[in-house]
């Protein structure tokens, strides 16, 4: 037998296909941004403002677009992209489509950090005590994670350490509930872990940025690692991947990443779920290819949220975290419905 | 030339001795069949081989460097492992499975490049995969799958290839083929340890062969030493009918032997 010899190298199917899901998904991202920065009151007036028209106050309103719109449509740019991007992430790694962000106890314990500051009344005291709470929460989290299940043992590890840390950080987030000095705080604790994005500043941005950035660049270089898992934990290892070291940097990136988006929005839930989920199809169902395209799907996700809240209730704001989880519970359920006519 | 040597590998999993003072060589252009019953320990051979488990004694050596003191990625690129029952979790498009082979091959964060898409080609081809290229491999048979994830090995054009029953689950034809395949790339240069069940295939398409057994390696040369009847009947505990065809030389179980002692 000869060995065959190939004439024309073949074009790699598909990679047109990903390239132009990608635009499409910035496209719509960058639209939705667009969008958000003129929602909600005042809206016309700060169109009449870019559009040179005349305007009562240019000043008042350029403070509007600057201090309130533009953080506010970047935060959820930036937590929505943490939340499909680490979604991605996990599931790759796990190899299981029901993995989520909050799996490695980064979000609970971010959570857990913020409501601590409520309950101490420091976050009346120096506003930003809030998120810079959530992260310092995120990090213990992730140390006690990584000390639980950081040896070399397998996936499974990595779930249970989660699922003991986040039933550690819910049982003391509801004890601040039960102990909480009035019912005033109480409340306050309970909408704060509702989620949102209204009324944050720059100085949020500034805080959570730099720790949802570093996270992204960890996540997005473990592409390959997680395409090469997808044939097993032994063939990777054998294609030269160190699975200790991949999963080290995994709950780096995803731990670093979500607990700031948590530090600043509050629990913010499907997201990390979903979008993963939707988007797996149109890009070959390529580990490496979901990330990117995740990120970009989970801004423009989050951005269409939170216009959404701002359409839909205009007086006493839906909570974002509250309508993701109105919109996402039923979808998903339609999904695993579907998933399940597929396979049979 | 490259030679992969095992000496005097002892494996313990949960307690259990499941390598004792195992040797074992394979230099390029051999093909060495690893032939064993359920449970003799050729996987986890073959696992201590690719680097995967670390053995509780003995050494591994690629070309007189003990492979332990080899940095990964090096290692990944000259030794290939294909596992037993090879699955691929997410549906992907049968070339890209195949490009994982490449993976060791590519820089950080560059894109497959045309010779690397050539290799990919080649190793779809040897395998009979290229009509599935573009399908997912979700939607292929078990067989279709077996020889796709053959070719994601092959893909990496390795020096060394380990590959853990490569036939299970193929057809006649194709079970010919990727030993041929297999022949083929040891002709080339390559060394291939592969672990057969199929005594036929054995007798026939390896160089060598080596018969492990509860931990220990029974015995070791060519087909004719190795697959002698005491061996057949202590190790796996069969009676076979063999002998020479035109086209080579077939053993065929034909009955079990009770053994008793």
């Amino acid at each position: 037998m000869v060995t065959p010899t190939i004439t024309a190298s073949p074009a790699p199917a598909g990679i047109g296909r990903y390239a132009l899901v990608l635009t499409l998904l910035a496209l719509v991202t960058a639209a939705l941004f667009v969008a958000s920065l003129f929602t909600g009151r005042s809206a016309g007036t700060l169109m009449d403002l870019f559009l040179g028209g005349a305007v009562d106050d240019p000043q008042i309103l350029w403070l509007i677009f600057n201090e309130i719109r533009l953080p506010r449509a970047l935060l959820a740019m930036a937590v929505g992209a943490t939340l499909g991007l680490a979604g991605a992430a996990l599931q790759g790694y796990l190899r299981n489509p029901l993995a989520e962000p909050g799996l490695v106890g980064a979000s609970s314990t971010a959570a857990l950090g913020a409501v601590l500051m409520l309950y101490t009344g420091a976050s009346t005291w120096f506003p930003m005590a809030l998120p810079l709470g959530g992260i310092s929460g995120a990090i213990i989290g992730l140390a006690l994670v990584t000390l639980l299940a950081g040896g070399r043992s397998g996936a499974l590890t990595l779930i249970l350490a989660g699922v003991a840390i986040n039933t550690l950080a819910a049982a003391l987030t509801s004890l601040a509930l039960n102990l909480a000095p009035s019912p005033y705080a109480a409340l306050e604790i309970i909408f704060w872990l509702m989620g949102s994005l209204a009324d944050r500043s720059f100085e949020h941005v500034r805080i959570a940025l730099p720790f949802m950035v570093v996270g992204w660049v960890l996540m997005l270089r473990l592409g390959r690692a997680l395409d090469a898992l997808s044939i097993g934990e032994e063939a990777a290892s054998s294609l030269g991947y160190r699975l200790t070291r991949l999963r080290l940097l995994l709950l780096l990136g995803v731990g670093l990443s979500v607990g700031a988006a948590v530090a600043v929005s509050g629990a913010i839930g499907f997201i990390g779920l979903v979008v993963p989920h939707l988007l797996r199809p149109l890009v070959g169902h390529r580990p490496s290819a979901l990330l990117p395209a995740s990120a970009l799907g989970g801004a423009a996700l989050t951005l269409a949220a939170d216009i959404g809240v701002r359409l839909l209730s205009p007086g006493a704001e839906l909570k974002l975290g509250v309508l993701t989880a109105l919109i996402g519970a039923p979808f998903f359920l339609y999904l695993l419905v579907s998933m399940r006519r597929t396979a049979q | 030339m490259s030679t992969l040597s095992a000496k005097a590998i002892g494996v313990t999993l949960g307690g259990r001795t499941v390598l004792d003072q195992v040797d074992l060589e394979v230099q390029s252009g051999q093909v060495i069949g690893l032939l064993g019953p359920n449970g003799a320990g050729k996987s986890t051979l073959l696992r201590v081989l690719a680097s995967v488990l670390k053995p509780r004694s003995g050494e591994v050596r690629l070309d007189d460097r003990p492979i332990a003191t080899i940095p990964t990625l090096e290692l990944a690129r000259q030794v290939a492992y294909l596992p037993q029952a090879a699955e691929c979790h997410w549906p992907m498009a049968v070339e890209q499975v195949v490009a994982l082979g490449r993976l060791p091959h590519r820089r950080p964060w560059a894109s497959m490049r045309r010779d690397d898409w050539d290799h990919v080609a080649r190793a779809m081809a040897t395998t009979d995969v290229e009509q599935f290229r573009g399908r997912s491999i979700g939607a292929l048979s078990m067989g279709e799958r077996a020889r796709v994830l053959v070719a994601r090995a092959v893909a990496g054009e390795p020096r060394i290839l380990l590959a853990d029953e490569p036939v299970a689950g193929l057809d006649p034809a194709h079970q010919l083929e990727v030993m041929a395949m297999l022949e083929r790339m040891a002709g080339d240069g390559a060394a291939v340890i592969v672990v057969l069940h199929d005594l036929t295939l054995a007798a026939r398409h390896c160089t060598l062969l080596s018969l492990l057994g509860e931990g220990r390696l029974v015995a070791s040369g060519n087909a004719a030493t190795v697959l002698s009847t005491e061996h057949l009947r202590d190790c796996f505990g069969i009676r076979a009918l063999s002998g020479e065809s035109p086209d080579g030389p077939f053993v065929i179980p034909v009955g079990r032997v009770k053994l008793d002692e």
